[in-house]
C-alpha cells in the first residue's frame, strides 16, 4: 500500500479517497484511492475482476459506493448536476457498438448533448467542435460514413472523438485498446497522451502492461479490490507486484531511458 | 454550367466540405411532408365508405346543415372512425419507435411489455362478464384497465433495477399469461357466437365506434405521447449503450419510468378501443429509419405520423374491400406487414453477401 508523491505537482482535478463498493454482500472495492492531476495519465491495471471498471463506474456515480469521498475539480461529486458532471468528465465505455447506422458525424455529435437544452439541435458551434474532435483523431474523412461500416480501429477512434466532443477536463477510458491491432493500439495511446499534453487528465484501464508502463505517468495496480501498488511504472510493474497481482513472471528492462516490461510466463 | 465535383477539403481550414447540417436538413422536412399526407388521408377518409360523398356534399351537409344524413354520417360514423385511426396509428407508430430505440432492438414492438395483450385480455373479460352488452364503453374501459394491470405486474416483478432484458422477459411472461386467460375465456364460451364475437373483436376494427370512444382514450393517450416524445434525446444517447448514455448526463431510471408509463398510456387505450392491431408499430419505424438518417430521436415524430397514415389507409382499405363481411383492420395490417418483412429479409441477405 505504498504511493509516492511527484514533486512540483499541479492541482489535482480528481481525488477519490477510500472508495468501497459492495454488491450483494461481496466487497468489490475495499478502499481504493486515486489522485489525478492536470495533464496526467494514470493507468489502472490488475487482473480480470480486480475492480478496475467498477472503480471507474463508482467515480461516475453509476454504482453506489459504501464508503469514500470523490472530489472533482475541488467540489464534491454529489454537488454536480448530471449534465454538469457530463461536461467535466467524459467516459469511454467498454461497450463500443453503436446500435443504429447513424453517420460518424452524428455519433460524435452525441458528445454535445450535455451542452444542449432538451429540444436544441446542433448549432454551428457544436458542429465546429465535432469537426475539431474528428480531426484530432483523424476520422474527419469518415464524417458521412455509417458507423456500422467502420473497421474496429476506426470505430474506437470515432468513439474517442465522441468523448472529446464533450470537451471534458477528465477522460475516463475503460480498455480503449482492447481488440485493436498494434498500429491502432499505439495510435490510441498516443492520442490519449496527446490529450494529457493539451491539459486534460486521463484515467485509463489497461491490460497491456507494456503499454501501461510506457504511456502512463503513474499506475495503480489493483488486486481483489484493493490497491496493491501505486506510483511510477518502474515502481508498480516490479516482478514481485506482477507475481502477486497476476501470478506471472515478467521481464523488465530499460530501453532508451524508458522502463519496459514484457509479461513472460505463468507462474502459478 | 460548372460540373466540377468538390474535392475532399480536409486541408482547408474553413472546412466547407464538412457539413453535419446537410444530413439534418434533408431529414427535417419529413414531419411536415407526413403531416400533409396525413391531412389528405384524413380528408379522404371522410369521403369514402358505404356511402361515397363528394367534398361539396360533405361541406354542404356538415357546415351548412343542408343534408341531415350527411351530417349524421360525418359525426356518428366517419369522424370518430377517422380520428381513432389517426390516434391509434400514432400511438402504435410512436411507441414502436420508442421501444426499438430504448431496447436497442429492431424487433421490439409496442406490445413488448405486455400492455397490448393486457388490454386485449381486459376487453375479452368484459365480453365474458357480459358487460359488453350492458354499456358500450365497457370494452375500452376493461381494455385500459387490463393493460394497466399487466404493466403494473411487469414492473413489480421486474423490479426497480430492472435491465432491459429483465423487462423483456417479464413482458413476455405476462403477455403469455394474458394470452392464456384470453384462451381460457374462449374455451369457456357458452356458445360459438360468443366465441366468434371475441375472436372478431381481437382481429381489430374501427367500425361502430363513436366520439365517446375518442373522449375516453384521448385524455390518456396525449400525456402518453408527451412522455414518449420527451424521451427522444435519451434514446439518441442510448444508441451507444446505457453506460455512455448515463455518462452524458441521463438518469436512466427516470428515462425508463417515463417510457414505461408513456407506452402504457399510449398503447393500452389504443388497443382497448380498436382491438389487437399488429405490425404497425413494428414496421413503421423500419420504413422511416432511412429517411431520417437512422437517428432514434428524429424517428419518433415521423413514426407516429406514418403509423397514423398507415392505419388510416388500412381502414380505408377495409371500407373499400369489405363486401357483406367486414374484413378486419388487424387482418389488413398483418397482410401488409408480413410481405414487408420479406422485403427486409431480402435486403438484409443482400447486404450480408
Amino acid at each position: 500500500m505504498d504511493s509516492q508523491i511527484i514533486p512540483s505537482n499541479p492541482a489535482p482535478v480528481l481525488i477519490a479517497k477510500g472508495i468501497q463498493v459492495h454488491r450483494r454482500h461481496r466487497h468489490i472495492l475495499k478502499g481504493v484511492d486515486l489522485e489525478l492531476r492536470r495533464g496526467e495519465v494514470i493507468g489502472l491495471v490488475g487482473a480480470n475482476g480486480s475492480g478496475k471498471s467498477t472503480f471507474l463506474k463508482a467515480i461516475l456515480q453509476f454504482i453506489p459506493r459504501k464508503q469514500g469521498t470523490i472530489e472533482i475539480l475541488g467540489r464534491k461529486v454529489e454537488s454536480y448536476e448530471p449534465t454538469e458532471l457530463a461536461r467535466k468528465v467524459a467516459y469511454l465505455a467498454q461497450e463500443n457498438e453503436c446500435r443504429w447506422p447513424i453517420t460518424v458525424a452524428r455519433l460524435v455529435a452525441l458528445g454535445r448533448i450535455p451542452y444542449q437544452k432538451p429540444w436544441q439541435e446542433n448549432s454551428e458551434e457544436d458542429w465546429n467542435i465535432v469537426h475539431e474532435a474528428m480531426k484530432t483523431v483523424a476520422v474527419d474523412h469518415l464524417a458521412g460514413r455509417a458507423v456500422t461500416r467502420l473497421s474496429g480501429g476506426e470505430r474506437h477512434r470515432v468513439l474517442f472523438a465522441r468523448a472529446l466532443a464533450s470537451e471534458p477536463e477528465i477522460l475516463l477510458a475503460d480498455e480503449p485498446t482492447t481488440g485493436l491491432d498494434p498500429y491502432h493500439q499505439l495510435h490510441l495511446m498516443e492520442l490519449l497522451r496527446g490529450q494529457a499534453q493539451s491539459g486534460r487528465s486521463v484515467v485509463v484501464v489497461l491490460h497491456d502492461l507494456t503499454q501501461a508502463a510506457r504511456f502512463c505517468d503513474r499506475l495503480i495496480l489493483l488486486k481483489d479490490g484493493a490497491v496493491l501498488a501505486s506510483g511510477t511504472p518502474a515502481h508498480v510493474v516490479s516482478s514481485a507486484h506482477l507475481l502477486s497481482a497476476y501470478g506471472i513472471e515478467a521481464k523488465s528492462f530499460s530501453y532508451a531511458g524508458e522502463h519496459t516490461v514484457i509479461p513472460w510466463s505463468v507462474i502459478s | 454550367m460548372q460540373t466540377e465535383t468538390p474535392l475532399p477539403s480536409s486541408e482547408h481550414p474553413t472546412h466547407p466540405a464538412f457539413n453535419g447540417d446537410a444530413i439534418d436538413r434533408k431529414s427535417r422536412c419529413w414531419p411536415t411532408v407526413l403531416l400533409v399526407l396525413l391531412a389528405i388521408s384524413f380528408l379522404f377518409s371522410m369521403l369514402v365508405g358505404s356511402v361515397f360523398l363528394t367534398p361539396q356534399r360533405l361541406v354542404e351537409g356538415v357546415v351548412f346543415g343542408q343534408d341531415s344524413i350527411v351530417k349524421l354520417i360525418f359525426w356518428e360514423i366517419r369522424l370518430p372512425r377517422a380520428l381513432l385511426g389517426v390516434f391509434v396509428g400514432f400511438s402504435l407508430g410512436l411507441t414502436g419507435a420508442v421501444m426499438q430505440g430504448y431496447m436497442r432492438n429492431p424487433l421490439a414492438d409496442p406490445g413488448v411489455l405486455g400492455v397490448s395483450t393486457g388490454a386485449a385480455m381486459g376487453a375479452v373479460l368484459m365480453f365474458y362478464l357480459g358487460a359488453a352488452n350492458l354499456f358500450a364503453l365497457a370494452l375500452p374501459l376493461g381494455g385500459i384497465l387490463g393493460g394497466f394491470v399487466i404493466i403494473v405486474m411487469v414492473v413489480t416483478i421486474a423490479g426497480r433495477e430492472a435491465s432491459v432484458q429483465t423487462l423483456i422477459l417479464a413482458g413476455i411472461a405476462f403477455s403469455s399469461l394474458a394470452s392464456s386467460i384470453i384462451s381460457l375465456v374462449l374455451n369457456l364460451s357458452p356458445n360459438p357466437h360468443a366465441a366468434m364475437d371475441i375472436v372478431f373483436w381481437l382481429m381489430g376494427s374501427l367500425s361502430d365506434r363513436n366520439l365517446q370512444h375518442v373522449w375516453l382514450t384521448l385524455p390518456l393517450m396525449i400525456p402518453g405521447w408527451l412522455l414518449l416524445l420527451v424521451s427522444a434525446r435519451a434514446l439518441r444517447a442510448l444508441s451507444l449503450g446505457e453506460e455512455t448514455a448515463a455518462s452524458l448526463g441521463f438518469n436512466l431510471r427516470r428515462v425508463r419510468s417515463m417510457i414505461i408509463l408513456g407506452s402504457s398510456l399510449a398503447v393500452g387505450p389504443a388497443i382497448a378501443v380498436s382491438g389487437s392491431i399488429g405490425f404497425v408499430g413494428l414496421i413503421v419505424p423500419h420504413v422511416m429509419r432511412p429517411l431520417i438518417g437512422n437517428d432514434p430521436a428524429r424517428l419518433l415524430w415521423v413514426s407516429g405520423l406514418a403509423g397514423a397514415i398507415l392505419l388510416t389507409w388500412s381502414d380505408l382499405a377495409v371500407r373499400l374491400i369489405s363486401g357483406t363481411v367486414e374484413i378486419k383492420l388487424g387482418v389488413i395490417t398483418a397482410l401488409v406487414g408480413a410481405p414487408f418483412f420479406f422485403f427486409l429479409l431480402f435486403r438484409m441477405r443482400k447486404e450480408a453477401i
